[in-house]
């Protein structure tokens, strides 16, 4: 061999080597090879079967092609091989011995197919609704006495673990597909369509998602959080959700309401807030609900409820964190989880730059369309004061 | 004998009389389109007789034969080969469609035309091909030339469109399991038809023109059958929208109509939301969803309209199927969303639908 063809070699060599030592990483969150839920063990164990087949059948072309390269090589004669027009026993065990294959790997593939899609009734189930580019949950009936009517959650779908929860997937603008690997396969969520689909997880944890199928700009950064809490701190989860959220007390709080009311409500909900409004014509003032209207703003037709965001780990479409690690990587941080954490355990670096420009942090349409409708959420051009008012009021939403 | 001139008013004078004879049997009080057409037989047959007599009125003939007598060879070896054409046939049947059309349906005429348009196409590069050369093999292949990229892709179509509606006939025309056994069986016959030949030592030309002609007839006798038979009624419990069946598939909850109260119907606020509704109420009932929306004119003035949705009237023990948008989330006072069985216009049960914000 020439020293290019063994550089050549060499340099192929090396690249195998990174590669399957890129296997060897252990913070791989996305990794389809360790079942974290039923559903998911369920694929893990066919495709196991599934890659083992194809492993063999590999192996064999592979060995059958080389030994043919070697042994009809072109010895540098003019003497042909043995011509041979057709071998009917080599063909009839060339089309039978894929069928018999097929048949084996079909088998097991349509068993795990028609169980994956089968439902369980804990009682109640999730709707997974996809926009450009965040998830929203909505829960519909009750859990071990619990009512989860009426609770509306983004970016963390929040489970009970060991129960295998049904899933309804839909669409407000263009086709997502939601994903968390680690607890099942992927259910695309196409508008005006509802794809039913499950959800377990063994143990609690926080599993990552990701949107699967290609829906714009930041596509790349859809992701979604699969968070099984045990079955305790779940009712305490679903019983905190359905509270409205609390006036603040503290000054800067109040006025950050203010400023959340005037700029924020347009799109983004939060149930309990209320504005004091003035009756022109008698001049009495009353507390009036403040009610978001995002069918009037977005593509999409929908913001992310925020009344409890401080009980979550991430926002903007789950890219951000938005609690410092130093709160997340505490302990403690699981039994505070289900009814929110205090401010300061708040990224507040990423939230208040979200704030300031959210295009500039994720890439979105901030233009109006012809509709005049915004995709994501746009640049609101808030002053620095305005932002430290928001960011106090933020912090209370437990 | 029969001149390309004799071909196509021949033709257009056939066509007149079979639509004239189809409209004395479809007709009781109007005689006129009868008329019509048998004073466009007499004048197409006519004419037809006199190019006949004429020889459309072309000397070709006549020279060829003069110059054959004189020099055989050579006058062979130069003059044009043309080959027999189809097209004036073709062409008057188009003509006869297109006018029979303006008669009876549009679409007859529309079939007319693309058939008048592509006989003026093939006719048009036959011509021309065929006075190339005296070479009447190149001078096919110059035709195919130009004209199979246009061919095959229609022909294609055609054939494609035909076999897909066809088996759209047979198949609406049988039920579920005798779809399940026929195309179980059809499948096995042509596995064990094509498994026969493949034994053959020799497979020769008429044996395989033979299966493919009866393949292709029984097809055509089936799909004939279909269309006479008419679709059965595989949805006989199920009336509503026309998306319903394909709604069916996604329905998001079921609601059932007694005449008692109905739920609470808690759904995702702006996406599609489809319900099944089973009314077991004596009376035929139907469903009525009634939704709110902002509507923004081209002057930016927006105002608040009331939508209302319906299943349809809906017979006892009978399904059908009501489809809604809610925009915006109930908690907003102008954003109060119902839902209520009503019999003759009367509202009879009513229920409340949650939108969650």
């Amino acid at each position: 061999m020439s020293n290019r063809g063994r550089r050549a070699v060499a340099g192929a060599a090396i690249a195998a080597g990174l590669v399957l030592l890129a296997g060897c990483g252990d913070s791989s969150p996305l990794d389809t090879w360790n079942p974290k839920g039923v559903d998911a063990q369920k694929i893990h164990d066919l495709q196991w079967w599934v890659f083992a087949i194809a492993g063999i059948v590999g192996i064999v072309v592979f060995a059958v092609v080389a030994v043919a390269v070697v042994k009809f090589r072109d010895r540098g004669d003019d003497r042909l091989p043995k011509q041979v027009h057709g071998a009917p026993k080599l063909e009839v065990a060339w089309t039978i011995a894929p069928a018999v294959l097929l048949a084996g790997i079909a088998v097991p593939t349509l068993a795990a197919v028609f169980d994956l899609t089968k439902q369980d009734d804990p009682g109640f189930e999730i709707t997974v609704i996809g926009q450009q580019w965040w998830w929203e949950y909505q829960y519909r009936g009750s859990y071990n006495g619990q009512s989860l009517d009426g609770i509306v959650t983004s970016g963390e779908m929040v489970i009970p673990a060991g129960v295998r929860v049904p899933l309804r997937t839909t669409s407000r603008d263009v086709i997502h597909s939601w994903w968390v690997p680690a607890l099942n396969g992927k259910r695309d969520a196409v508008p005006n369509r509802f794809h039913d689909w499950n959800i377990q997880a063994f143990e609690p944890g926080d599993h990552l998602g990701w949107c699967t199928e290609f829906c714009g700009l930041s596509h790349a950064n859809m992701r979604a959080h699969a968070v099984a809490l045990t079955p305790e701190n779940f009712v305490a989860w679903a019983k905190n959700q359905q509270k409205p959220a609390a006036k603040p007390t503290d000054p800067t709080a109040l006025q950050g309401m203010g400023v959340f009311a005037a700029q924020c409500a347009r799109c983004h909900t939060v149930k309990g807030l209320t504005q004091t409004v003035k009756d022109p014509t008698t001049g009495v003032e009353t507390e009036q609900p403040v009610i978001a209207a995002p069918d009037q703003q977005l593509v999409s037709g929908a913001a992310p409820s925020l009344t409890h965001l401080m009980s979550r780990t991430s926002f903007a479409g789950a890219i951000y964190d938005l609690k410092k690690p130093g709160c997340t990587n505490d302990p403690a941080y699981d039994q505070a989880y289900p009814t929110g954490t205090a401010g300061n355990c708040l990224n507040r670096a990423d939230m208040e730059s979200w704030l300031r420009n959210a295009p500039e942090m994720k890439p979105m349409y901030a233009q109006l369309n012809d509709d005049k409708k915004y995709r994501g959420m746009p640049a609101l051009g808030l002053s620095e004061q305005q932002i430290d008012l928001l960011v106090a009021y933020l912090v209370t939403l437990k | 004998m029969f001149t390309t001139g004799f071909k196509l008013y021949g033709v257009l004078a056939l066509v007149g009389l079979l639509a004239a004879f189809v409209q004395t049997l479809s007709v009781t009080d109007e005689f006129v389109g009868i008329w019509v057409y048998l004073g466009l037989t007499a004048a197409a047959g006519l004419v037809g007789g006199m190019v006949v007599y004429y020889r459309d009125a072309g000397t070709g003939t006549l020279v060829a034969r003069q110059l054959r007598s004189v020099e055989a060879e050579s006058v062979t070896a130069n003059a044009p080969a043309v080959t027999p054409s189809t097209w004036p046939l073709i062409g008057a049947l188009g003509v006869g469609l297109t006018a029979i059309g303006l008669v009876e349906n549009p679409f007859i005429t529309t079939i007319g035309l693309a058939v008048v348009a592509g006989t003026i196409v093939e006719w048009m590069v036959q011509g021309w091909s065929d006075r190339a050369t005296s070479d009447r093999r190149y001078n096919a292949g110059l035709r195919g030339r130009i004209l199979h990229p246009l061919e095959f892709p229609v022909l294609g179509a055609l054939v494609a469109g035909f076999v897909i509606y066809a088996f759209s006939r047979i198949m609406l025309a049988i039920n579920v399991t005798i779809a399940l056994v026929l195309f179980c069986v059809v499948g096995a016959v042509i596995l064990v038809v094509a498994a026969v030949l493949a034994r053959l030592k020799e497979l020769s030309r008429p044996l395989l023109i033979g299966v493919s002609v009866i393949g292709v007839g029984l097809f055509v006798a089936a799909a004939a059958t279909g269309i006479a038979l008419g679709p059965v009624e595989h949805e006989t419990d199920f009336v509503g929208n026309q998306r319903a069946v394909a709604m069916k598939a996604n329905t998001f909850g079921t609601v059932t109509m007694t005449g008692s109260e109905l739920p609470t119907l808690t759904v995702p606020k702006g996406t599609e939301i489809g319900i099944l509704v089973v009314n077991e109420s004596p009376e035929p009932s139907k469903l009525v969803v009634k939704g709110r929306r902002v509507v923004t004119d081209a002057s930016g003035n927006s105002q608040l309209v009331v939508e209302e949705f319906t299943s349809g009237e809906l017979a006892r023990d009978k399904k059908g199927y009501v489809v809604f948008r809610m925009p915006r989330a109930s908690d907003d006072k102008d954003f109060k969303y119902t839902y209520e069985q009503q019999v003759e216009g009367r509202t009879v049960a009513a229920g409340l639908i949650v939108v969650p914000s």
